[in-house]
C-alpha cells in the first residue's frame, strides 16, 4: 500500500494561500494593536485603573457633646445608620432598578428616591444621603444585597440624641441636613452636601465649635463602590464639647412647674428664665409648650412638623428670646429707678390715688384697685403697685400741675436698662422688643403722642414690649448692683483634650443708668412686694425671695366684666441679702401676677436653694 | 500496522495549542470570578468541559469523519429544530432567548448548531468545484445557512447571526466559489443592512454606536468597551500579575468570565501573555488550514475550513472587540471564554479536525509488506493496537 496526499487544483491552492495570509494578517493586526494599546497607551491607562479604583473618602468627625453645668449629658451622637449612594458607582441604566428595590426596603416612593439620585449628581464621588437613621436590619439587608445595588450602602451616620427634648428643645436646638438655600454658603466653609450642620438653637450658634474636623481616608474600593483595601488615613478630629451654665435638673422642674402652674392658669403658654444674677447665665430656660428635637434630629416625619408648625401656641417659638409681651407693673421698676435717680431720692412726695385718673379730655386712666390707694410715696407705690401714683410721677397731672419725668427720660433710662435691645444671648432668634417714645410713634404710627401714652408707658403699657428675657436680665442687673450681663447659656468649651478648655468669659454689656444707692431702695422696695406687697401670697418663701409681680392687658376678647385678658408676670431675684439667681416667669393669658406668676417664682426658688444647689456643692 | 501510521498523522499540535488554550481560560475564569468564598462554581463546570474535551479529542479520531456525510441533513435538521425550539420555549435571560436549563447547566442550541452548519455546508459543497460555479448552487448554499442565522437573529443574538453568515462566506469561498458571487451578495447584504437601519433593535445601534466612541457615554453601553480598554492598557508589557489585575478583581470589567475574557488575560498578564494566547490561536489555525489543503477528499477540506473558519472569525472577532478595533456584538472568545455548550462545540470540531487529519491519506493497495516491529514498540502503543485493527478492517 502507498499513502498519497490528494493534489488541490490551482484555484483550491491559491484560494489557502489567501486564507493563510488572511489568517497571518489578521493576527498581525491584532498583535500591532495590542502593543498600541498595552504598550504605547499603557502608561496612560495603567493610571486610569487605579484611578477607577482610587478613592478618597472623608472621614466624618464626631459632633461635640454638650453637658449642662454638672456635667450631665445634654446632646449626644447616637449610633444610626444612613443609606447612601455614590452615584460614581451607580451605572445610569441600573438607577431606575435600585430606586425600585430600594423603594420598598425603605418605605420611601422611588421617584422620591430617583429625584435624590439626580441631585446627588451634582457631586457624585460623595454620598448623597437617601434615608436617614434606618432601623439596624435595614441597613444590614442593604448591605446584603450590595450586588444588586451598585453604588448604595448604609454608612454608620450618628444621630444627635438630646436629654429631655421636650423642655430642652428651643435651648439646644437640632441638627439636620444642610437646608437647600444654605448649600452655597455652607460648602465654601468646607462642608459637603451630606453633612449635617446645625439648624437652630445652640447647634446652630456653636457649629464651628461642635463639628469638629473632617478626616481622610484614601481606599481601594471595587466596583460596586465596597472598600476592599484601605491604603492611609488621617484621622478626623472631634468637635469641641460643649458646657453649659445650664441646669439641667433645674430645667427639668421648672418645666413641671411651668406645666403646672399653666394647667392651672388654663392658660396655653408661658416662659420661664432663671439667670446667675452676678454673671447672666442661663441656669433655666423654659419655653412652653415646647417640642421634642429628637424628632427633628431623626428628620422629622411631614405630619409630625404640620402639627407643629399650625399649633396656635405656637411651640416652635421660644417665647422666652422670641415673645413679646407688655412689662406692665415690673416695668415701674423702671419709673421708681428713674425718679429716684434724678430726684435726689425723693422717698417724700406723695400723689394721691382715687382709683383712676380722668383726663381733661374724659379718657380715664383706671388703677387696679378700684377703691384706690390715697397718698403714696414712691416706695409704697412700687410695693402696692398703684398705677395711679406712676401716671402721675411719669406724665404728669394737669390737675396738680405736676409735670412728670416725661417720655423721653422714661424711655433713655428704659433703653439704658436694656429694653427695646437684643440682649445678646448665644441663642438665634431673638426679639429686641419695643420702648416707645413721641418721636418713634410718630414715625411708626405717624400720630400724635398724648399724655394717655405717657401714662401707659409709666406702667408698662401701651406698645412697651419685652421679652420674658429682658426682664430677667434687667432684674438681674438690679439684683449684682447694676451690670447688665450679657446672658450666656455655654459656659465652657472644651477641646478634645482638656488643655484647650476655654471658659466663656462674663461679659457687662451695659451699666443701669441708676446709682447704687438707687438699687438698694429698689431691692428694698421688691422685698417688700414680696413681705406686705402685692405677692404677699409666697410671703412663707424661706429664701429672702424679692420681686414684682405684673399684670399685662392685651387686646383680646373682654371678659363679663368687662376687662380685657391679661397675662400674669412675675420678676424677681434671690435671696434678698446676697443674689444669687434673677428670674422672671410669664403664663400667656393666665390672669393676674400675683396669682399665677409668683407661685411659680415660689416654687423655682425653693427648688434651687434645696436640690439644684445641694446637688451641685 | 496502518493504525500506528494514523497516530503518526493525529496532529499534536492542534491538540496541544486547543487544551493550552483551554487551561489557561480555566485560570482566567478563576481569576475574574475569585473572591472571598474562593473558586467559583463557575470554574469547575469549565474543567469539566475541559475534561470532555480532551475525550473527545481521543475519541474522535477513531471515528471516521466521512460517515458524518450520512448524517449531516439530519444533523441541520434537529439543529434547526432546536433553535425554533428555544425560540419557543427558552429562558431569556438579559432580552436574549438563547438557552435551555437542563439541571445545573444551561444548553446554548446555537453554539452546537455552528457544527451542524458546517457539517451540512461541507457536505453540501463537496460534490466538486465543477458545480460550485453554478449559481443555483450558490444560492442553495445560501439558503442552508440563512435558516439557522434567521433563527438566531430572532432570539436575538446578532453576534452569533453574523458568525453563521461569517462561516457560509469563508466555506464558499474556500469551495471555490466565483469571487463575484461573494461580491453580490456582499452588496446585497449591504444594502438590506441599509434598509433594516430603521427598524433595528436598539441594543444594536448602542452597541453600534459605542464602537464609534465608547468614551461619549461612560456609564451607558459604552462602559464595557471602556472598561475593556482600560484594563487591557494597564496590563502593559509584563501585565499586573495573575489574579492582580485591579479592575478585573474590583469587578469594573464587567461579562469578565464570559465575552470579556481577553481583557482579563491582558490585564493581568499583559502585552507579553496576551501575544503569547495569540500565537497559540495562530498556531492552532495554521494547524487546521494545514489539515484542510492535506484532506482526502472534498468533505474533509470544507469541514476543516468551516471549523478554521469559526474558530478564526470569532477570535478576531472578540479579541478585536475589547481592543477597539470592532464594534461590541456579544461573541465568546473561542477556548477562553466561559461556557460549556461552546467549549464543547470547539472540541467537537477540533475532533472533526484530528479525524480529517488522521484519516487524511488516500491509500492505494499493494500486497502489505512485513514489518517486523520489536515487541517494546508494540508495547508501547498497545492501547490503539485493537482499535486500529478494526479500523483496518473498516477501510
Amino acid at each position: 500500500m502507498a499513502e498519497e496526499k490528494r493534489r488541490l487544483t490551482r484555484r483550491e491552492a491559491i484560494r489557502f494561500y489567501l486564507l493563510r495570509i488572511v489568517l497571518f494578517g489578521s493576527f498581525v493586526a491584532l498583535v500591532a494593536r495590542l502593543w498600541y494599546i498595552q504598550i504605547v497607551r499603557g502608561p496612560e491607562l495603567r493610571d486610569q485603573a487605579q484611578n477607577n479604583s482610587l478613592r478618597v473618602l472623608s472621614v466624618k468627625p464626631l459632633r461635640g457633646v454638650i453637658y449642662d453645668r454638672r456635667e450631665q449629658r445634654a446632646a449626644i451622637n447616637a449610633p444610626s445608620f444612613s443609606v447612601v449612594a455614590r452615584m460614581i458607582d451607580l451605572p445610569r441604566d441600573e438607577r431606575e432598578n435600585v430606586a425600585r428595590r430600594l423603594a420598598a426596603l425603605l418605605d420611601v416612593s422611588a421617584p422620591t428616591l430617583m429625584g435624590l439620585m439626580e441631585q446627588g449628581l451634582q457631586s457624585p464621588y460623595q454620598p448623597t444621603i437617601l434615608k436617614r437613621d434606618v432601623p439596624r436590619h435595614v441597613a444590614l439587608i442593604v448591605e446584603e444585597e450590595h450586588p444588586y445595588l451598585p453604588g448604595i450602602s448604609a454608612e454608620s451616620r450618628p444621630v444627635r440624641e438630646y436629654a429631655l427634648g421636650d423642655s430642652n428643645g428651643h435651648i439646644l436646638g437640632y441638627t439636620g441636613p444642610i437646608p437647600h438655600e444654605r448649600t452655597e454658603f455652607y460648602l465654601n466653609r468646607g462642608y459637603e452636601r451630606d453633612d449635617q450642620v446645625g439648624i437652630t438653637g445652640l447647634e446652630s450658634v456653636y457649629e464651628t465649635d461642635l463639628r469638629g474636623e473632617k478626616g481622610q481616608r484614601r481606599v481601594e474600593v471595587n466596583v460596586y463602590g465596597r472598600t476592599v483595601r484601605v491604603l492611609d488615613e488621617t484621622p478626623p478630629r472631634p468637635g469641641k464639647n460643649l458646657v453649659l451654665g445650664l441646669d439641667l435638673d433645674l430645667q427639668e422642674a421648672v418645666t413641671e412647674m411651668l406645666r403646672d402652674g399653666l394647667a392651672a392658669a388654663e392658660s396655653t403658654s408661658g416662659a420661664v428664665v432663671v439667670l446667675d444674677a452676678a454673671t447672666g447665665a442661663v441656669r433655666a430656660l423654659v419655653s412652653l409648650p415646647g417640642f421634642d428635637n429628637n424628632l427633628f434630629a431623626r428628620s422629622i416625619s411631614d405630619d409630625d412638623y404640620a402639627q407643629l408648625a399650625n399649633d396656635p401656641a405656637r411651640p416652635l417659638v421660644n417665647q422666652t428670646i422670641g415673645g413679646l409681651y407688655p412689662p406692665a407693673s415690673t416695668f415701674k421698676l423702671v419709673s421708681l429707678g428713674d425718679w429716684l435717680e434724678r430726684h435726689d431720692m425723693d422717698l417724700e412726695t406723695r400723689f394721691e390715688c382715687r382709683g383712676s385718673l380722668i383726663l381733661p379730655g374724659g379718657w380715664e386712666f383706671g388703677c387696679w384697685k378700684r377703691s384706690g390707694h390715697g397718698f403714696l410715696n414712691a416706695y409704697e407705690a412700687l410695693v402696692r403697685s398703684c398705677d395711679v401714683f406712676f401716671y402721675n410721677l411719669v406724665g404728669g397731672n394737669p390737675y396738680t400741675g405736676f409735670d412728670g419725668l416725661g417720655p423721653e427720660a422714661l424711655a433713655r433710662a428704659a433703653t439704658a436698662s436694656g429694653f427695646g435691645l437684643p440682649t445678646g444671648i448665644d441663642l438665634p432668634g431673638e426679639q429686641e422688643g419695643l420702648m416707645p417714645t413721641p418721636e418713634r410713634k410718630l414715625r411708626l404710627k405717624q400720630e400724635q403722642w398724648f399724655q394717655g401714652d405717657s401714662y401707659n408707658t409709666a406702667i408698662g403699657q401701651g406698645d412697651v414690649l419685652c421679652t420674658p428675657l429682658q426682664l430677667a436680665n434687667f432684674t438681674a442687673a438690679i439684683a449684682n448692683g447694676g451690670n447688665v450681663m450679657y446672658p450666656r447659656v455655654a459656659a465652657e468649651i472644651h477641646g478634645a483634650d482638656d488643655a484647650q478648655a476655654r471658659p466663656i468669659e462674663p461679659r457687662v454689656a451695659r451699666r443701669l443708668p441708676f446709682s447704687s444707692n438707687v438699687l438698694a431702695v429698689i431691692r428694698n422696695a421688691m422685698r417688700d412686694v414680696v413681705v406686705g406687697g402685692t405677692a404677699i401670697r409666697i410671703k412663707a418663701n424661706p429664701h429672702g425671695i424679692a420681686g414684682k409681680t405684673g399684670t399685662a392687658e392685651f387686646p383680646g376678647p373682654r371678659d363679663a366684666e368687662g376687662y380685657l385678658p391679661t397675662h400674669a408676670l412675675f420678676t424677681g431675684f434671690a435671696p434678698f441679702d446676697e443674689p444669687e439667681i434673677a428670674f422672671a416667669v410669664v403664663l400667656y393669658g393666665a390672669g393676674e401676677g400675683s396669682e399665677f406668676a409668683a407661685p411659680i417664682a415660689d416654687e423655682l426658688t425653693r427648688h434651687y436653694f434645696t436640690s439644684a444647689r445641694s446637688a451641685r456643692q | 500496522m496502518i493504525a500506528i501510521r494514523k497516530w503518526r498523522l493525529y496532529d499534536y499540535w492542534l491538540t496541544a495549542a486547543a487544551l493550552a488554550l483551554g487551561a489557561v481560560g480555566v485560570v482566567l475564569i478563576h481569576s475574574a470570578t475569585l473572591d472571598e468564598s474562593g473558586a467559583s462554581v463557575d470554574v469547575i463546570k469549565q474543567s469539566v468541559f475541559l475534561g470532555v474535551g480532551v475525550v473527545i479529542l481521543t475519541v474522535a479520531p477513531r471515528l471516521n469523519y466521512r460517515w458524518l456525510g450520512g448524517l449531516a441533513w439530519i444533523g441541520y435538521g434537529a439543529a434547526v429544530l432546536l433553535l425554533l425550539a428555544v425560540l419557543i420555549a427558552g429562558v431569556s435571560i438579559g432580552g436574549s432567548q438563547r438557552w435551555f436549563l437542563l439541571g445545573p447547566f444551561s444548553v446554548q442550541p446555537s453554539e452546537l448548531a455552528k457544527i451542524a452548519l458546517i457539517v451540512a455546508l461541507a457536505h453540501y459543497l463537496s460534490a466538486g468545484p465543477h458545480r460550485v460555479q453554478d449559481i443555483r448552487y450558490f444560492f442553495g448554499s445560501m439558503v442552508i445557512a440563512a435558516v439557522p442565522a434567521f433563527l438566531v437573529f430572532r432570539e436575538p443574538d446578532l453576534g452569533t447571526t453574523v458568525m453563521f453568515l461569517g462561516i457560509w462566506a469563508g466555506m464558499v469561498f474556500m469551495a471555490g466559489v466565483p469571487l463575484r458571487y461573494l461580491v453580490g451578495v456582499a452588496v446585497g447584504l449591504l444594502s438590506a443592512v441599509f434598509l433594516q437601519v430603521i427598524t433595528i433593535r436598539e441594543y444594536m445601534w448602542e452597541r453600534i454606536a459605542t464602537y464609534l466612541d465608547p468614551a461619549a457615554d461612560p456609564f451607558g453601553a459604552g462602559y464595557n468597551v471602556l472598561q475593556a480598554q482600560i484594563s487591557v492598557g494597564a496590563g502593559e508589557l509584563w501585565g499586573r500579575g495573575l489574579f492582580q489585575g485591579s479592575q478585573t478583581q474590583l469587578e469594573y470589567l464587567r461579562v469578565q468570565h464570559k465575552d470579556f475574557v481577553f481583557a482579563v488575560l491582558a490585564e493581568e498578564l499583559g502585552f507579553v501573555g496576551s501575544a503569547l494566547v495569540l500565537g497559540l490561536f495562530l498556531v492552532l489555525l495554521m494547524r487546521a488550514t494545514l489539515i484542510a489543503t492535506n484532506s482526502r477528499d472534498h468533505f474533509g477540506q470544507n469541514l476543516a475550513v468551516g471549523v478554521t473558519t469559526l474558530i478564526f472569525l470569532q477570535t478576531f472577532v472578540n479579541v478585536g472587540m475589547i481592543i477597539g478595533l470592532l464594534p461590541v456584538t456579544g461573541i465568546p472568545l473561542p477556548f477562553l471564554s466561559y461556557g460549556g455548550s461552546a467549549l464543547l462545540a470547539l472540541f467537537i470540531g477540533i475532533g472533526l479536525l484530528q479525524s480529517i487529519a488522521v484519516h487524511s491519506r488516500v491509500k492505494t493497495y499493494a500486497m502489505p509488506p512485513v514489518i517486523r516491529v520489536p515487541a517494546r514498540a508494540r508495547l508501547r502503543v498497545l492501547p490503539w493496537k485493537t482499535q486500529s485493527a478494526e479500523d483496518s478492517t473498516r477501510s
